[in-house]
């Protein structure tokens, strides 16, 4: 079986969906560069190509439009393993179709490429409420989160328009991703190795008065952790200020 | 005890916390506002969660009083005026500065102001608006603020907190006249329902504009009430319910199953009841999602059964009129389906277009399939148990019912019997709006 090992980065994707439809027509899959091989099966890495990914792009523009696109888009943000696979599955069966797979949920492909797309927005919605901002000396807002999907940019964009004229910095840390805001423009950015953070004096105060706001607006007498811990993984709660020492 | 206003500012927030938990609104939904330039904030329409709290509910506002100074006595509230309690109060720019503190950090959403009643209502309603014109001018805030009406306050005052604020409540407090008369005794329904139909009447203004002209409460109004501190039966709740959602427009109706705050004879002491509380939101939703009457839900007299959802009873009580087509239904009637709620039912229609859907498609769909079965067939195949009501309800009915241990409720043999017994010496009316 012949697979096609795509580079990082949509352009690249959409380029070895270009080569599975002329030059090797006879793929039986895609995975990430990094995927773990085997000897029986034949894999052909892929360059990013631009020119070539372009021709895609236009093409699913052309037949489904700027929204549709950009649900490939964010879909591509998704953290699981086959992602290439899934959204590739999707995009052929987009291209025989046209619009109509949005609504043919009887469908495997498709119902394994809306879960992908709902788990990364559903991701984007949660973060841009559980994220924290801490104030630094300069006056600038920092916050580090960890996700399960690639999102910093999707998350970077709620907060411009949250604070507006609030410069920030949003910290993905393991991937080692940035994504800045000076109250103009945001720019994304790489991480440095060591993040070292000078808080503002009124940080502490804002961030007890948080957390023993928190504790205090429970009700006792309806104590349900189960309940709590279906909205709110415990896998967010490491850099949610609120949940210190849990 | 009163802790002066230079009292540290946590001892002040953590008393005035105390006394705004129990008001159970805390969404932020309903409100689309985009940011501007230079001003803080704005809205989502579907509202967002910032955190959970260990009773599992959300944070999505700083819920705060101005004061927790009352001159009201209502026996189920912890702010009366005759409870031994700290009193505090903040003032409207240190709200401002926690609000601003608290948003810029993402902790917060907006804002939930209430107050307790300081001196008349009027002086507390002014005071409510001088904090809302500070943090909409001084402080260039356009995420959410929720805030009270004060019942009492004249309706010039709360036209003029509506033109600040996205959402305004008046707590009915109680499900019944009677249980106010008792329980809330200076509190009359009149002084209850008056600002309420004040807000009705500017959220009927806002019929038909554009969502950006729209000015005074975009989120529309609510209200809440404190359920099992008095005998009221849950057939009069839903039925009270209705009359707000489609006589005064109310955009939600809370419940708050009543915490003991006091040990006074004229309230029971039991722990709340979450499952009724849960039940009622459920028939709740019924109204305003699922097309379904009061009268449908539950008798005036009747209470709603714990053991199944208040949908699935609906169901075991018509179960000649299922089971029903998958491929041929109409909207309304999948609807009425445990098991398929208004997500799938929209599914169903349109993925039926492209081919028949089998128990297979509805699977991938996620369809509740181990409740839907029972009520459906699928492409003409049925799996579900026929026409034998009692059989489906014990597959239907919540694990807690029926594990004898785990922390549920065990139903004994002679439950019904007690259950029949008058549990209050007198039979409360419900509002009639």
């Amino acid at each position: 079986m012949k697979y096609l090992l795509c580079p990082p980065g949509f352009s690249g994707f959409l380029t070895a969906i270009y080569h599975s439809y002329y030059g090797h027509k006879d793929a039986a899959g895609f995975e990430p560069d990094t995927a773990a091989r085997n000897f029986i099966d034949e894999y052909v890495p892929i360059s990013d190509a631009p020119a070539l990914a372009h021709k895609v792009k236009d093409a699913i523009l052309e037949k489904g439009g700027a929204d549709f696109y950009r649900d490939l888009y964010d879909a591509y943000r998704s953290g699981a393993a086959d992602r290439e696979q899934t959204l590739a599955d999707y995009i052929r069966l987009f291209f025989k179709r046209g619009l109509a797979v949005r609504t043919m949920y009887g469908d495997a492909a498709v119902v394994a490429f809306n879960d992908m797309l709902r788990k990364v927005r559903h991701e984007v919605h949660r973060l841009a409420g559980f994220v924290r901002f801490r104030e630094m000396q300069n006056g600038a807002y920092y916050a580090y989160y960890s996700s399960d999907n690639d999102i910093v940019d999707l998350l970077g964009l709620e907060f411009t328009s949250r604070f507006s004229t609030q410069a920030f910095v949003l910290h993905d840390y393991k991937r080692g991703k940035m994504c800045g805001y000076d109250g103009r423009e945001m720019r994304l950015l790489p991480a440095p190795a060591k993040v070292e953070i000078q808080l503002s004096e009124r940080e502490r105060l804002f961030g007890s008065l948080w957390k023993q706001y928190h504790k205090n607006i429970s009700v006792k007498g309806r104590e349900n952790p189960r309940l709590q811990r279906g909205f709110l993984p415990k896998k967010y709660r490491h850099f949610m200020s609120e949940f210190d020492g849990e | 005890m009163e802790i002066l206003p230079t009292m540290a500012l946590d001892e002040r927030l953590k008393v005035l916390t105390e006394g705004a938990k129990y008001d159970v609104s805390c969404s932020s939904s309903g409100s689309r506002r985009g940011a501007v330039k230079g001003d803080t904030g704005g809205c989502h329409a579907g509202g967002m969660c910032h955190s959970f709290t260990a009773d599992g509910r959300c944070i999505s506002l700083i819920k705060l009083l101005l004061t927790n100074h009352c001159e009201f006595d209502c026996l189920f509230c912890v702010n009366r005026r005759s409870n031994d309690i700290p009193r505090a109060r903040l003032t409207p720019k240190e709200i401002c500065e926690l609000v601003i503190g608290f948003y810029r950090r993402n902790y917060i959403e907006g804002l939930f102001l209430s107050s307790a009643v300081e001196k008349s209502p009027d002086h507390t309603m002014q005071n409510l608006i001088d904090t809302l014109i500070m943090l909409r001018g001084a402080y260039r805030f356009r995420g959410y603020i929720h805030v009270k009406a004060i019942p009492g306050a004249s309706p010039h005052l709360i036209d003029l907190a509506a033109t600040y604020a996205d959402r305004m409540s008046v707590n009915i407090e109680l499900p019944s006249d009677t249980g106010l008369k008792l329980l809330a005794p200076q509190k009359k329904k009149d002084m209850l329902l008056a600002p309420m139909r004040r807000l009705t009447d500017i959220v009927l203004q806002n019929n038909g504009l554009p969502p950006a002209a729209v000015k005074k409460l975009p989120a529309g109004q609510t209200t809440q009430m404190v359920i099992g501190a008095t005998p009221d039966r849950d057939g009069q709740i839903i039925r009270l319910t209705e009359a707000l959602y489609r006589k005064m427009h109310l955009k939600r109706v809370y419940y708050s199953a009543y915490s003991p705050v006091s040990d006074d004879s004229r309230l029971p002491m039991t722990p709340p009841d979450l499952k009724r509380e849960n039940r009622l939101y459920q028939a709740d939703w019924l109204l305003r999602f699922y097309g379904f009457d009061a009268d449908e839900i539950a008798g005036t007299n009747e209470n709603l059964p714990m053991d199944v959802d208040p949908k699935c009873a609906w169901a075991l009580k018509n179960i000649g009129r299922f089971p029903i087509e998958i491929n041929s239904a109409s909207y309304e009637m999948l609807l009425r389906v445990p098991g398929i709620g208004v997500t799938n039912a929209h599914r169903i229609l349109t993925a039926r277009k492209h081919g028949r859907l089998t128990f297979d498609s509805l699977k991938k769909m996620r369809v509740a399939l181990t409740r839907a079965v029972y009520f459906i067939t699928a492409d003409g195949e049925y799996r579900g148990l026929g026409d034998k009501p009692d059989l489906i309800r014990l597959r239907l009915t919540d694990k807690q019912f029926l594990l004898p241990e785990g922390g549920g409720v065990q139903l004994g043999f002679f439950d019904g019997l007690t259950e029949a017994a008058p549990q209050k010496p007198f039979l409360p009316e419900a509002f009639s709006l």
